[in-house]
Order: structure tokens, then sequence, then C-alpha cells
């Protein structure tokens, strides 16, 4: 297995399908259909079985037969988040139920300074982001260009009237910092995941179940560099078509007094966020969706 | 504008903003692996460059300079140039 190369999976024809699906035939038949797409990806997707294994077995410590059972409900809760995105965007939001923690902590954040959400690969990031609209502030939503760069387009263009922005990281320059930079100094707020990072990138390895692994420093610079709180974020699907969106309660870091400092404070945060990611993943075992080799040593 | 005028203005801001000892700031020093500056500190660098030298930084352009010599030589070509 090898790292994350900065490109995911399917594409804006997939999308459109489901939208398609959506539309016409409804969300029961858009999740019926989603069987054979996981049956599909379980035959023709090694390297995510593979990786979903890894996670459910070695680190979860799950039996054999108990993470074959949960990779087919990872599969599945992927594709059911994918589904509910799109029936998100395309209107179909009042299908959907919901539950808040933390909430009241953002709407001060939106209201008073603005500040950084760190979200992962867990769970639904995009409803996460939907339900941030209830925020009476502009959303940035900060994502890999390679991975999405034409889903982005797909997805502005739904989000056209809505309070939510994309700022897209390139590999040539500096030009989304800028645009960080600004968004902050506005006191809106800014998400932005704190589990991948492109090949190149600064990391910090920390262990994480056990293990030691390596997540991106960049993420967790930003609240530092620009001195606004941090709350860590996520949108983990229940039941059909019922989310419970977590936000941990923001908390500001006092200003490095140097660069060996500065790190000393990204460590101490990157510590809270890995706890929090643990405490959420072993409620939630299926929906962890990083299938690469995050931990990047076979046991 | 002079050189050394120039190179006093960013290591002042390099001491000030980075909290750095004035010994840590030589021509071949890596503004990266040595200072332990990250991308997100170069950006304040554009913002310098801009508001003390006033021309125009493309991120792009300060990608390609990585020691504190090529940001000293970046800068007063700039400033220098006819």
């Amino acid at each position: 297995m090898s790292e994350w190369t900065g490109k995911t999976r399917g594409g804006i024809a997939g999308y459109k399908s489901f939208v398609f699906l959506l539309k016409y035939f409804g969300i029961s038949t858009a999740y019926f259909f989603l069987r054979f797409v996981v049956l599909y990806f379980l035959i023709f997707s090694p390297t995510a079985v593979k990786a979903s294994y890894y996670f459910l077995n070695k680190r979860l410590r799950f039996s054999p037969l108990k993470s074959y059972r949960y990779i087919s409900r990872t599969f599945y809760k992927l594709g059911q988040v994918l589904i509910d995105k799109i029936a998100f965007l395309s209107g179909l939001n009042k299908n959907y139920t919901f539950d808040f923690d933390g909430e009241e902590h953002l709407r001060e954040m939106a209201e008073k300074t603005g500040g950084v959400l760190i979200g992962v690969h867990a769970g639904s990031w995009e409803i996460a982001g939907h339900l941030l609209e209830r925020l009476n502030t502009t959303v940035n939503i900060v994502m890999f260009a390679n991975e999405h760069e034409k889903i982005a387009n797909f997805l502005s263009e739904m989000y056209k009237d809505k309070n939510v922005k994309f700022i897209t990281i390139g590999n040539d320059d500096y030009s989304h910092l800028f645009r960080i930079s600004e968004a902050l100094k506005n006191r809106e707020i800014v998400a932005i995941h704190g589990d991948r990072f492109l090949p190149g990138s600064n990391t910090i390895t920390k262990e994480f179940f056990k293990k030691q692994a390596k997540f991106p420093v960049g993420p967790f610079l930003i609240p530092l560099k620009y001195n606004v709180p941090v709350s860590f974020v996520m949108a983990m699907n229940e039941t059909s078509k019922h989310y419970h969106f977590y936000a941990t309660p923001p908390k500001k870091f006092r200003a490095p007094k140097s660069p060996a400092d500065r790190n000393n404070l990204v460590n101490m945060m990157l510590e809270g966020y890995i706890t929090n990611l643990e405490n959420i993943l072993l409620k939630y075992p299926d929906q962890w969706f990083n299938f690469y080799d995050f931990w990047q040593k076979k046991e | 504008m002079k050189e050394e005028k120039i190179i006093q203005i960013v290591n002042d801001f390099l001491i000030d903003e980075f909290e750095l000892e004035p010994e840590q700031i030589k021509i071949d020093t890596l503004l990266r692996d040595e200072l332990e500056l990250e991308s997100l500190d170069l950006v304040d660098i554009i913002v310098l460059i801009e508001r003390e030298f006033g021309f125009k930084v493309e991120p792009t352009e300060i990608v390609e300079v990585n020691t504190v010599g090529e940001l000293y030589t970046f800068i007063i070509e700039r400033v220098n140039k006819p």
C-alpha cells in the first residue's frame, strides 16, 4: 500500500449519476443501487480493502471475521455519505435529522473571532460543512486541488447561493495561504482536514491507535499563526438519514515565543485532535475513510 | 536603496517576527530547514517585501527562495531593477 497520492477515486460523472438517481428516483433507490457499488469496490479495489482491514484488524483489534464484516459496512457508509451529500446539495435535506454537540461554541466563534475548524476523512465532512451554514458567517473550505478540482467546481456551482467558499491547495504556490490569511483577518471560518497531506509536505509523527502515523503540520499551524481559536469538527452518520455533528470547544493557544515553542504548541494541538479522533472512531469504526496505508508500515 | 539597508530591514524583520537570534541569520542559512520557517511564514515575508520595498511578489517566486542570501538577492535585484 502506498501513501495518499492526492487523488480520490470517482469523479464528476459519479456525482452527476447520483444527482440523476436522487432527483428522479429518490434517496432510497440510490441506497439500493449502492449495494452493487459496494460489491464492485470489494472485488475491484483491493488496496482499499487491505487498508480498511488493517485499520479494523490491526489498529482496532477486531477479529478477522468482524473486520471483513466492517469493511463492507465501511464501504456502504461511505456510499451513503456521498449520496447524502448530493441529496443535501440538491435541496433534499428535509429528509434528514441531526444531533448537534457543540454548535453553541461555533456560533460564538462565528460571531466574535472567526477561527479554524479541523476535520477528518471520517463521517461526512461535506455534511459538516453544510451544517455550518447555520452559522451566520462565511465558511471557507480548504481542499486539495488534485483531489477536488472538478468536484469543487461542481460543488461550487451547487453552493453558489450559500455562504461557503472553496480554497484549493495547489502544489506550486502559496496562493491558498493568502486566501486563508485574508479569510481569518475578516473573522471568517476556515475549515480544513487534519489527516491528509501531499508528498513533500511537513509532517509530525504521532501515536494514533498505538502506532506511529504521520499528520500534516500545516492545518495545526494556522490557528497559531493567526491567533484564532481552533475546534475539531466531525459529522458522523448514525442511522439512515441521521447525522450527529460534533464540535469540540474552541481553544485559543497562546502566541508562540519561537519556532521551537511553536512546534511544541502544534504537538499539543495535534495530540488533542488525535485523542478526539480516536474516541470518535471507537464509536463509529465503520466511518474511517482513508483507504491507503495511513500508518505507512505493515505489521 | 542601498544593499546594506535592505539586508538590515530583512534581518530586523526575521529577528522580530520569528524570534530568531542575530547569529542564526547567515547568508547560507536555510529558511525552511534551519530557521524552521513554514509556508505560512513565507506569506509574512511576502507581505514585508511588498510593504517595505514596494513591489509585488507572486507566491510562485518565493517558492524558489531557499536561503537567507537568496532572499537578500531576490529583493536587491528587484529593488534596483532599472
